[in-house]
């Protein structure tokens, strides 16, 4: 069993809202439409509509070199949980801080007008190239605030969120650093949208996860963060913890590097690890967040683990309400189990309406009251990787 | 300081600033395994093979010849800048053939993860693995998660790599923005390539190879009063900053690329001496990495 890891705070931004509680109160009371802008199909028609974080909800850069998109989601995610904590800059200064961020896009080389106008024998703007070099998320966020300890940009594509709080998570129990801001981001891009439309796998009207007639999955984009702390560093802030990381797990299939196994067996391992590593057993699980992206491939396999391992437990799907933000989706989705277990009430799969008849697994439809100690978040990635973090309620509750 | 086992190290790197010749992958896998294998997974490859080996004092005869993969084996890459060919072939498919049109295949291998992945189903190892994409100590930063993961029991040996691939828009980019920045000295040579190291436990030392690596970060000042040993390596790129500060240390490879603090560290490896050292730049600290032999 691993020793439980305190959370003290957490930010969140994407296109359910501009901070955790707003990301909440819509998926709890709201909706939100994916849109079919901004415009990224290059020469096609745009086909599949993606959820976008407003314009104005992102403070204006005017940094030389700008700031790469990814970075101005990770930046205002950050800044509400280092608000919430209460802790300042010349705070922070005085814990051994590290950071742990998970990313697909945000570390990709995706300049395309650039590498055109390179490739037509043009020595195009540098400042392209000069963002991406400043811009790395977690190095980034280290220069920005000063930290101290140990920095990690994790890229396991959809999955990079989920495993960047695991990793931080052992940094605290390992001793090393008192304080780690983890979680993910990821912002939009042209690239991204044409590889998933060209695997066939977005879908052209909103997402609908676990539901009979799910056409594929909608990209977002968004960034969130929890703030970790060890025994020590929270004493020191004085703080209850929120909820903590418990156990994290996690598998790859080594089957295909696409399409998840036939019969779930990663992510199987990767949820038996996270419990194990809890010291719980899975009917102790009160409620499970599910990647549910939308695909035929990811929700019936999804579905059959669940189903064999919490036969009973209620889950839920919140890309009804962000998207598929890839590396931000474990981040938000574990700030959103956090909020859930916090307040105890569980969010709807918005666009889920109806199983398909061989599908056991069904998804909470409604806002539902839960009375939850434990609760589970899970991801699936391109690479057949899979991975899963259990959290526990905190001392700091409303529920 | 944390404290690891080591216990082999495979190296695919080229021949003077070269690309590196992956042709020997073909004596561990079947080419028509390895056609839909881009090059930066094949360095990948072929160096964590070799490592197998280096650490089972095995060699691979031919295709039949098992890969000694210890048991409960996880897979941690470092890269400073992941697959950067394969993006490019993808947006050469979008340019070439329009967004309609573009290649599905291009796309997915293009993400960080694949030869992670791709390696774990040539291996048939489902297990743990993760991959690291940044500038800053991608070798310090993959040796973390090894300690992280090996400490927690979460695997029982990990086989870490640290890979960059050359690309030509990188040389080009490279040479710009030392022109831009007034920097025009000569310059190291943009390069390639994948080193591995298998870890395991502490514990296991006295088992090991090579012996026990020791590593953590220190400050500027902590380094200059660090007793490093004679034999202390580090990356072409650092030995100015690392002058500087009146430490003196060697570079193996005069080569240039996010990963190379790898290339040095199987020097550092390969010196003679019970204790030897390599120096790796975490920001405005350093990583300090000491290779000590047991015994």
């Amino acid at each position: 069993m691993n020793r439980p890891v305190s959370i003290c705070a957490c930010g969140c931004i994407c296109a359910a809202g501009k901070d955790t509680r707003s990301c909440y109160e819509t998926m709890l009371n709201g909706d939100v439409q994916p849109t079919f802008t901004p415009d990224f199909s290059y020469d096609q028609p745009m086909h599949s509509p993606v959820f976008a974080v407003p314009e104005e909800w992102l403070e204006k850069d005017d940094q030389n070199p700008p700031l790469t998109e990814t970075m101005q989601l990770l930046f205002p995610a950050v800044d509400e949980a280092l608000a919430q904590a209460g802790l300042t800059a010349k705070q922070l200064a005085t814990f051994k801080a590290g950071v742990c961020i998970g990313t697909s896009t945000g570390a990709s080389l995706n300049f395309k007008s650039f590498y055109q106008e390179w490739r037509e024998g043009v020595e195009p703007d540098l400042e392209v190239i000069e963002s991406y070099l400043h811009c790395n998320p977690a190095a980034a966020v280290a220069e920005k605030y000063g930290l101290n300890g140990p920095v990690q940009t994790v890229t396991n594509a959809c999955s990079s969120g989920t495993d960047a709080i695991g990793i931080a998570a052992s940094w605290i129990r390992l001793g090393l650093c008192d304080l780690v801001i983890t979680g993910g981001a990821d912002a939009l891009s042209g690239i991204s949208y044409t590889g998933f439309s060209r695997l066939m796998i977005t879908s052209p009207e909103k997402c609908r996860p676990f539901d009979k007639d799910r056409q594929g999955l909608n990209l977002g984009e968004g960034a969130a963060v929890l703030i970790l702390a060890s025994e020590r560093g929270m004493l020191k802030l004085e703080l209850d913890s929120m909820a903590e990381v418990m156990g994290y797990g996690t598998c790859c299939d080594a089957h295909h590097l696409t399409a998840p196994h036939p019969e779930g067996a990663g992510l199987k391992q990767a949820i038996t690890e996270s419990l194990e590593r809890s010291g719980i057993t899975a009917d102790e699980i009160g409620f499970i967040n599910v990647h549910g992206t939308g695909t035929e491939n990811n929700d019936r396999i999804e579905g059959l683990v669940i189903h064999e391992l919490f036969p009973a437990t209620p889950f839920t799907g919140t890309k009804g309400f962000t998207g598929h933000t890839l590396g931000a989706a474990g981040a938000i989705e574990a700030v959103m189990t956090v909020m859930a277990l916090q307040n105890g009430q569980l969010m709807p799969t918005r666009g889920f309406h109806e199983a398909a008849p061989e599908a056991q697994a069904i998804p909470v439809t409604e806002k539902t009251v839960i009375k939850a100690q434990y609760a589970l978040s899970d991801s699936l990635a391109f690479g057949g990787n899979n991975s899963a973090l259990v959290f526990k309620k905190g001392a700091r509750c409303s529920a | 300081m944390l404290r690891l086992a080591l216990q082999g190290i495979g190296a695919a790197l080229p021949e003077t600033g070269n690309a590196v010749d992956t042709s020997d992958l073909s004596n561990y896998f079947a080419p028509r395994r390895l056609r839909r294998v881009d090059h930066f997974t094949r360095m990948t490859i072929l160096a964590g093979c070799r490592t197998l080996h280096d650490a089972a004092r095995t060699e691979q005869e031919n295709l039949k010849t098992p890969l000694p993969l210890p048991e409960n084996t996880g897979i941690v890459i470092s890269t400073g800048y992941g697959p950067s060919q394969t993006i490019f072939e993808f947006l050469d498919s979008i340019i070439d053939h329009g967004a309609g049109c573009a290649s599905p295949l291009a796309f997915s291998h293009s993400v960080h993860n694949i030869p992670a992945a791709t390696m774990s189903v040539f291996l048939n190892n489902p297990k743990p693995y993760t991959t690291i994409c940044q500038l800053h100590a991608p070798l310090l930063s993959g040796l973390h998660t090894a300690a992280c993961w090996l400490n927690e029991g979460r695997v029982k040996n990990i086989l870490l790599g640290v890979v960059d691939e050359k690309t030509s828009l990188l040389e080009t980019n490279s040479r710009r923005l030392l022109k831009k920045k007034g920097n025009t000295a000569t310059q190291i040579p943009v390069s390639e390539g994948a080193c591995f190291f298998l870890l395991g436990p502490a514990g296991d030392a006295q088992n090991s190879k090579y012996g026990i690596l020791e590593f953590d970060t220190v400050t500027p000042q902590e380094l200059q009063k660090a007793k490093l040993p004679e034999s202390t390596f580090a990356p072409a790129r650092s030995l100015r900053k690392l002058s500087t500060l009146e430490i003196s240390a060697t570079a193996s490879q005069q080569i240039d690329m996010p990963t190379a603090a790898g290339a040095e560290l199987i020097a550092t490896v390969q010196s003679t001496g019970n204790v030897t050292c390599c120096i790796e730049q975490a920001g405005n600290n350093f990583g300090l990495i000491y290779v000590k032999q047991q015994g």
